[in-house]
């Protein structure tokens, strides 16, 4: 009986769309000079369905009948509604708008009103990511949302970038947020097994990205269950749009260079080093005077055996493995269509040379996406975008082969070449022997590769069903393909490769996953005039990952560098593959009730269960709520004109984390073949170990959020801004509970104990304190400040996590290193504190401990950025600054470089030992430099900390638009010429640091690639 | 109507799709390189794979690939480290190790993970011929790693054997946190396992298997140390006269070194861990450490001058400098650290079984001490025939033990077995550099003569924490 009601309600409501009649509207929006304004967001009224501009300024919308306006807002401007006067609008908006208060924001499945939003949310337009010489999308974050840190520890192009969302919420899981592209759950994890450092990320060409949204608090993330616990990143990509085919291009060039050089403190010269190896002698004894010095210093029996000659050469390491990079890119995409199909086709070609030898990306993409209206009931969208980029990149850290290392270790008087220009390597003087040392860069970079392919396709196939009027089901199936290859070759005749022969590395990952969502959208308005409704979706979602990897090595290579495969290698040595697999299901549900848009309440409720997980821990219950009062549009504040907006919001929930677990860890098992990195094979046969105790209780960390917040606008948004606090707590933190070594398990267990804390302030703040009909002057700064606590650990103890000690109360990045307390100016000796109190000072190493000094954390204090527009008629010019404030950096190879002594012959000295102590009443940050090393002087302590304190010029450009009347002949629509330079400048507040101070979430240099700072200069064609 | 009955399907489609997913299977994922551990032991193929990952665990650079052999030498007076080294082993070298010295703790806890794997075989419920053949190799690769444990981490026997030895693990409990044992209770469970191992042995197959007469030499040793001559000497003379293993010639000797393959002719080599081209220590590899790769250790002057130039031992010391230009000996005892095939890893040979006899042998019986010395002496120097007596012939042969095992790792406990001073003179061109490279003596009293606790142990392991070696 029920069915048949409801099948009737059904035949009623479909006669009734079917008699409902729409008329077309186009348009164009303009400023008020008349340059058009692409992305207008342009909505019927009292509704959040619509369309926006085009690059032209050009909209087509279809709309019912009987609607009389049409709302068109876009950041930057006044929203304005307009009336339906004609089928063919022009709409001029005028300046003097800050925030957008109708401005529609894209949350977890679906969109809504900014003004409406329960959560933190942040959003990022598409047109302040394109146009960077950045290889990846996250790298262009940096400074753009309050609250979100993106710090990358490598410069090479291509390289990873770490963000975190309000602060560290895992210790031994990811920290890392959630990516999720055009609704699929994007996997962001690096495949290479081979390869220093590579984002998958850089997959995407960050010119074919519509807009970003950050999610941030619980209401917003909670929908996302057991991967949201980090905050979640919402890509969507550029759809087409209808009407007039657009082709858009865009081409930049440019020029990189090092961002970074600290004068103060540099590599020591050939010269240099013979003043400190004369200290050094005479202050061991070995020598009495300066005479005495230099012959021990040449004496190869019972000295140190330096040529001769070796004052006459000095070679500048970091200009040997250093240069200029090109940069280039070229962007072509065509957008089109009519009433039932659109379309968005791009392509693009990025190539980056880093400005440390060897390091190169370039990467070529394509995308498209079709939508189509089937019916006026059913919608299909369907997108693909597929790229392919090649890198390479040098190792970091240690490795006798990394370039970065080799410009600070290697010697002076060392020179890269032979007399006769060729190569040197092998030598007589033993600079370079064949076997070991710190190789020479050149023949390194000359001779071996290290390249990694990666070829991704992500598509996906949406479909929507209006079943009945307040009905919608939506059906999305996505996926994301990965194939990576890479090759390692390393030369028969020097460097690594030498002892085998020459040897060859070769790996292939390749990783599949996909997310089938399926949910039911039903808003019902409870009023007459339909502003009080609700919104309730509820669905189900299934996704895996399959992992596949092979790996293949082989060694005694041909006496040539043209032979650089496998198929070349008389001897294999390695062969290995496997495949890996996760899934996931959930089913989901968010409810919004909102009332004139006065009062909203929203929840969300997701069920997970992943197979990450123990057995009797499989399934998670996950939620949120949260409300917004805008106060604003309360009656009684209608008069009230100086504030256009003042909204307060707050939400609470239960969000997970099961990203960075391994797939496996809960069980008991013995691996086969190489178990932690070490074969178990024996005599050719097969051999096996156990390699996971196992725990059948393992499960997700959890994380409770409380945030609130407050937005505001003053004098029609001038002047406007958001407030946010928040307390994120993270418990059941995945932690390795440490087993005694004698169990055979010294790497310990992993178990869910531990909370670690964070709470914040997020403060954005913009206005245009200048707007005239042609002049406008837009400021907008944001800050975050983020506390960081470890609330508990495992049985109290603290966790030891190399210059870390996670320890219950303390930031969770607070240092753990021996307190330095300077030089004695008596006898040059060094001092540390004898213990936290700083009280007594010892130049005994062993007299002193490390100490937790919760005042020196890895953690900035204060980020944020400071971006400055100025624009006059069609010229623009802008400037963002990035600041990070409040972390120390530590400098992890500093024992080596400023060892007052220790490695005086093996490996140079930074300039900072010219400072060294040399007589009785001298005060210097540099102990006496001795033969052999003054008194541990060397040893890890608070000395090889420097302030994090830096200010950079991220982004500074200058544009022109040419003014429509000059183009419209040449059929072109828009034309846009700029110049941009990228980490122009950098202050750092410490004059001692050694290197550049971005240098990732942990705060700590690893010799890793320099970063860049780049010029480009290009030129957007729109027709 | 049609199009009602669409919508309708496509909102049953939906619901049969979501139900379509939430079978429980789904969730079920297993590894496709590991078995659950119970599954891996319960065949006897099973049981010998996981013996052969015990076996490869012993070549691990941190066991018997190059730590033990090494430190063995280096913390005596064998062998020095060169001023420009690769920073390896400097600790060891100039007796400044701290309690988490990385040598110190990969040594523990790599013996342990090998102990873990074979406790695991040694507890199986399987019975039969072949099981007990497996379980006999592991009983005694467990013994062969408390005694390098106990040696290490705790006096020699001959000392204390009341005093604290190694915390004694011999079942699978990973949630244990043993406290020491006393170096008597080592002994007994190493002399325990060994016998056991010797009841169930396989015979000999081949030089990288622990076969019965291999494992009766490494009895002959554990009594040795403990100096329970008597059993020592049993035990030796019944590998020496019942094993069938024949003593390297002279005229095989340099041959036998520069060999990697595996032996099956029952050639010297009593066990040894086989390291072949694929599994390796890469650059760690223990000959790397003295020649063909970082070579920052060279042979002592001390121990060069005890070779006569008629001694077939020189043929692995190749005169030569320092990488820093002093004039020193290389040690060549393992050529192959950059070739395909490297070195096999020695862990007891029939030379020793024969210094152990004439050792043992003595005070009562000086004529068979003689005997077994000058067998050995024999092929190795034709020019020399001992025919000493008393305390000098012990001191002759403690100097061959000296001349023979060299770079074998055996000197330093040699030392301490027999309470003496490590004794060392300078060699040019070893570190300290320059005026401080002196003379040195470290006297048996010297608390830095064993190894401390690693602080991985005594952070987690609170009944270890309070057993901390003096003067660590």
């Amino acid at each position: 009986m029920r069915k048949r009601a409801l099948f009737l309600l059904c035949f009623v409501l479909a006669i009734s769309q079917l008699t409902a009649q729409t008329r077309k509207i186009t348009g164009k929006v303009t400023n008020a000079a008349g340059v058009p304004v692409p992305n207008a967001t342009v909505l019927i009224r009292g509704t959040s369905s619509g369309t926006t501009s085009d690059d032209a300024g050009s909209f087509t919308i279809t709309v019912p009948a009987k609607t009389k306006s049409l709302v068109i807002s876009s950041v930057n401007y006044t929203t304005m509604e307009v009336n339906i006067t004609s089928d063919n609008l022009v709409v001029a908006l005028q300046p003097g708008t800050g925030a957008n208060l109708s401005e529609i924001v894209i949350v977890a499945y679906g969109s809504v009103k900014k003004t409406n939003l329960t959560g933190a949310v942040a959003t990022v337009k598409g047109t302040e990511l394109e146009n960077k010489p950045f290889s990846s999308v996250d790298k262009a974050l940096q400074g753009s949302v309050a609250g979100l840190q993106s710090t990358s520890t490598s410069g090479a192009p291509g390289a990873a970038t770490d963000i975190r969302i309000r602060g560290i919420g895992s210790i031994n899981a990811s920290a890392s947020p959630l990516w999720v592209i055009d609704g699929a759950i994007a996997n962001t994890t690096d495949l290479t097994v081979n390869t220093t450092t590579a984002n998958p990320l850089s997959s995407i060409n960050p010119d074919d990205i519509e807009s970003i949204s950050v999610l941030k608090d619980a209401a917003a993330t909670a929908v996302y269950g057991s991967q949201g616990a980090n905050g979640v990143i919402l890509v969507t990509t550029k759809k087409g749009r209808g009407g007039k085919t657009r082709i858009n291009f865009s081409t930049e060039v440019g020029q990189n260079k090092i961002a970074f050089k600290n004068k103060n403190n540099r590599s020591l010269t050939t010269a240099e080093s013979q003043t400190v190896f004369r200290q050094a002698l005479i202050n061991s004894g070995s020598a009495a005077n300066d005479a005495e010095a230099d012959a021990i210093i040449t004496d190869p029996v019972n000295g140190y055996g330096l040529p001769a000659d070796y004052l006459s050469t000095n070679t500048n390491w970091l200009d040997q493995v250093t240069r200029k990079g090109n940069q280039q890119q070229y962007n072509l995409s065509m957008s089109g269509g009519n009433e039932k199909t659109t379309f968005y086709a791009s392509g693009g070609y990025f190539k980056q040379d880093g400005t440390t030898i060897a390091t190169d990306f370039k990467r070529y993409n394509g995308s498209l996406s079709v939508t189509h209206k089937a019916t006026d009931w059913l919608n299909f969208t369907a997108g693909l975008n597929g790229s392919t980029s090649a890198q390479n990149t040098p190792t970091n850290g240690g490795t006798f082969a990394n370039p970065v290392l080799a410009s600070f270790f290697l010697a002076p008087w060392y020179s890269p070449y032979n007399t006769d220009g060729s190569l040197k390597y092998g030598d007589a003087a033993n600079e370079f022997p064949v076997g070991g040392g710190v190789f020479n860069p050149l023949v390194e970079a000359a001779y071996n590769k290290n390249t990694a392919k990666q070829t991704t396709f992500r598509g996906y196939v949406n479909a929507e069903a209006k079943i009945l009027t307040d009905l919608k089901f939506t059906s999305r199936y996505s996926a994301e393909y990965f194939d990576v290859s890479e090759d390692q070759y390393r030369n028969p005749f020097y460097g690594d490769g030498q002892a085998q022969g020459g040897d060859a590395f070769s790996a292939y990952s390749r990783r599949f996953d996909y997310t089938f969502t399926n949910f039911l959208d039903y808003r019902k308005a409870v009023n007459k005039s339909g502003d009080m409704y609700f919104d309730v979706k509820a669905g189900y979602e299934a996704s895996a990952i399959k992992n596949y990897q092979l790996q293949a090595g082989g060694q005694a290579f041909p006496s040539t560098l043209e032979l650089q495969y496998l198929a070349s290698a008389a001897t294999p040595t390695t062969a290995y593959a496997i495949p890996t697999d996760r899934t996931n299901t959930s089913i989901f549900s968010t409810a919004d009730f909102n009332y004139k848009d006065r009062y909203v309440v929203t929840g969300s409720y997701r069920r997970d269960g992943s197979s990450v997980f123990g057995a009797n821990h499989r399934y998670g219950n996950f939620y949120s709520v949260g409300a917004t009062w805008n106060v604003s549009e309360e009656s009684f504040m209608k008069n009230v004109n100086w504030l256009n907006l003042l909204k307060i919001r707050g939400s609470y929930g239960l969000t997970g984390n099961s990203l960075g677990f391994g797939y496996y860890s809960s069980l008991a098992t013995y691996g086969y073949g190489t178990v932690n990195g070490i074969s178990t094979n024996y005599t050719g046969l097969p051999g096996s170990a156990p390699n996971n105790v196992g725990n059948p209780d393992l499960t997700w960390e959890t994380n409770k959020q409380f945030d609130v917040g407050v937005d505001f606008g003053f004098f029609k948004s001038r002047l406007y801004g958001t407030l946010d606090y928040y307390d994120r707590r993270s418990n059941k933190l995945l932690a390795n509970i440490p087993l005694s070594p004698t169990s055979g398990f010294a790497g310990g267990q992993l178990e869910n104990i531990g909370d670690v804390d964070n709470k914040g302030v997020e403060l954005l703040i913009g206005g245009k304190p200048i707007v005239t009909k042609n002049f406008t002057w837009d400021v907008s700064f944001n800050i975050a400040h983020n506390n960081n606590k470890v609330i508990s650990l495992y049985s109290h103890k603290p966790v030891l996590s190399g210059v870390f000690d996670y320890t219950e109360g303390n930031n969770l990045q607070a240092y753990f290193l021996r307190p330095w307390a300077g030089v004695d100016p008596a006898n040059g000796d060094p001092l540390w504190y004898t213990d936290a109190t700083h009280k007594t000072t010892t130049n005994d190493i062993t007299k002193t401990t490390q100490v937790l000094d919760n005042t020196k954390t890895a953690m900035p204090k204060y980020y944020g950025s400071f971006t400055n527009t100025f624009t006059y008629m069609g010229i623009s010019l802008s400037a963002q600054l990035f600041y990070n404030f409040g972390n120390y950096a530590y400098d992890s190879w500093g024992s080596y470089q400023s060892s007052e002594g220790l490695y005086l012959f093996s490996f140079n000295q930074l300039s900072q030992e010219l400072n060294a102590w040399q007589k009785p009443g001298d005060i210097t940050r540099i102990p006496a430099i001795v033969e052999g090393g003054n008194k541990n002087s060397y040893r890890t302590s608070t000395r090889f900390l420097y302030k994090g304190d830096y200010i950079r010029l991220r982004d500074l450009q200058l544009a022109y638009t040419i003014p429509q009347k000059w183009t419209k002949k040449a059929y072109i629509t828009n034309l846009n010429v700029y110049v941009r330079g990228t980490n122009l400048l950098t202050f750092a507040t410490d004059k001692n640091i050694p290197f550049d101070p971005e240098t990732g979430i942990n705060s700590t240099s690893n010799l890793d690639v320099y970063p860049l700072k780049s010029v480009t200069a290009g030129i957007k064609i729109g027709f | 109507m049609k199009r009602i009955r669409n919508k309708f399907s496509i909102a049953v489609l939906s619901i049969a799709l979501m139900m379509a997913g939430c079978k429980k299977s789904y969730l079920d994922k297993a590894p496709s390189d590991s078995l659950l551990s119970d599954d891996a032991l319960s065949t006897v193929s099973g049981l010998q794979a996981a013996l052969n990952g015990a076996y490869s665990n012993m070549r691990s650079s941190t066991l018997f690939g190059r730590d033990f052999p090494v430190i063995g030498d280096l913390q005596a007076d064998n062998t020095f480290v060169e001023t420009k080294n690769s920073g390896r082993y400097l600790t060891q070298y100039n007796y400044s190790v701290t309690v988490n010295d990385g040598v110190v703790s990969e040594m523990w806890n790599n013996a342990y993970q090998t102990i873990l794997r074979v406790n695991r075989i040694i507890e199986s419920t399987l019975t039969g011929s072949d099981v007990d053949n497996v379980k006999a190799q592991a009983y005694a690769i467990r013994a062969l790693l408390y005694f390098k444990l106990v040696n290490i981490y705790a006096k020699p026997y001959t000392d204390d054997p009341s005093a604290l030895g190694v915390p004694l693990v011999l079942k699978y409990d990973p949630f244990l946190y043993p406290g020491r044992s006393t170096i008597k209770e080592v002994y007994t469970q190493m002399v325990t396992d060994l016998t056991t191992a010797f009841s169930t042995a396989p015979d000999y197959s081949s030089s990288v298997v622990l076969s019965k007469y291999a494992i009766e030499g490494l009895l002959a040793r554990v009594y040795f140390y403990m100096g329970d001559n008597v059993n020592a000497k049993k035990a030796a003379v019944d590998v020496i006269n019942n094993g069938g293993f024949k003593l390297v010639t002279a005229a095989g000797y340099k041959a036998y070194w520069g060999n990697p393959a595996i032996g099956s002719d029952k050639l010297e080599t009593l066990f040894e861990v086989d390291a072949d081209v694929i599994n390796n220590n890469g650059f760690d590899d223990l000959g790397g450490i003295y020649n063909n790769g970082y070579q920052d250790i060279y042979a002592s002057s001390q121990l060069v001058a005890l070779y006569n130039a008629t001694d077939i031992r020189t043929s692995v010391l190749l005169p030569g400098t320092t990488k820093s230009g002093a004039a020193a000996v290389l040690i060549n005892k393992y050529p192959n650290a950059e070739n395909a095939d490297r070195d096999n890893l020695k862990v007891m040979r029939l030379s020793e079984v024969y210094l152990i006899a004439a050792e043992a042998s003595l005070p009562g019986n000086e004529a068979d001490g003689l005997k077994y010395l000058n067998a050995l002496v024999a092929q190795r120097d034709a020019s020399k025939v001992y025919a000493s007596s008393g305390a000098t012939l012990l001191t002759d042969i403690i100097t061959e033990r000296r001349k023979e095992l060299a770079f074998e790792g055996d000197r330093y406990y040699d030392l301490n077995r027999l309470k003496r001073d490590v004794v060392r003179v300078a060699n040019a061109g070893a570190i300290p550099a320059g005026t401080a490279n002196v003379n040195l003596t470290v006297p048996y009293s010297s608390t830095k003569r064993i190894a401390p606790i690693p602080q991985g142990e005594t952070n987690v392991n609170k009944n270890i924490s309070t057993q901390q070696n003096p003067g660590y």
